[in-house]
């Protein structure tokens, strides 16, 4: 191979590179969003923090000791209503999930426990136990998105638990970023002992 | 040093900028990427609890 060859193989194989590298910078330029007119454009990027978590001192609910009336079927809420039993405190607050960050998430939430596990009883003769929750805005329109569930619904188990919110706002801090957590618990007259259960918040960018 | 070695050297230099440009660009572009994945994580717990005693017993306020 003679030197003129030499130099034709590499010129070739720089345009060939140059070119590569243009396609891919056209392709990034066409995905910026700045448009430059007659003004001067300046740019800066801030970066995104994900910050959501239970509100202290509301990220818990402890009905304390009661009795369920013997032979029928206890409820408690968490909106200061119980029914049906005997000494339980009434708890008169929903829990809260607050987003603190600078960037709306997605938030989903889980039990450690089904009904079973957690309150236990129930047979034949009296209805099984349950335990439901529901998840609404505490603050308007603090779910930008869906509420994945507005109802009284069965508690669901297990990494990464159910949808609640897909878009919980950061924005108006600290008036409208906020979830209150209701919880409903059917509780069998035979069911008796200690009982705890703990609720997993996760959350995630938008989609 | 004659013509054609002066050439050779010029193209190599382009080429070593082109790849340093290719490189940046990807670089810029892995963040972007990675924001763009959903990727749950836990955030906090929170709790409920209670003792049930056994029916017609009562129970404390406390």
């Amino acid at each position: 191979m003679n030197s003129s060859q030499v130099l034709t193989l590499v010129a070739v194989f720089a345009i060939a590179l140059a070119a590569f590298n243009l396609i891919i910078t056209m392709d990034k330029v066409g995905k910026l969003t700045g448009y430059a007119g007659q003004y001067g454009n300046a740019t800066l990027v801030v970066e995104q923090t994900i910050n959501v978590s239970f509100v202290v001192g509301n990220d818990s609910a402890n009905w304390s000791t009661g009795s369920v009336n013997p032979g029928t079927y206890g409820v408690l809420w968490t909106n200061g209503t119980n029914l049906g039993v005997t000494g339980f405190q009434p708890v008169i607050y929903p829990l809260k999930i607050e987003n603190y960050g600078n960037v709306n998430a997605t938030i989903n939430l889980s039990s450690n426990a089904t009904a079973a596990q957690f309150i236990g009883g129930g047979n034949v003769q009296l209805p099984n136990p349950f335990f439901r929750w529901r998840i609404t805005n505490s603050e308007p329109s603090s779910c930008g998105g869906v509420l994945g569930v507005p109802t009284y619904t069965d508690v669901t188990v297990g990494s990464p638990g159910i949808r609640v919110c897909n878009n919980l706002s950061h924005i108006g801090y600290p008036t409208r970023n906020t979830l209150a957590v209701d919880l409903e618990i059917g509780i069998p007259g035979n069911a008796q002992g200690g009982k705890a259960v703990l609720l997993t918040l996760y959350v995630a960018s938008i989609e | 040093m004659d013509k054609q070695k002066v050439i050779v050297v010029l193209l190599l230099i382009t080429i070593v900028f082109s790849l340093i440009s290719i490189i940046v660009t990807f670089g810029v572009d892995i963040p972007m990427i990675q924001q763009r994945v959903i990727t749950y994580y836990p955030a906090g717990e929170g709790s409920a609890s209670l003792v049930v005693l056994p029916p017609g017993t009562g129970g404390n306020l406390g």
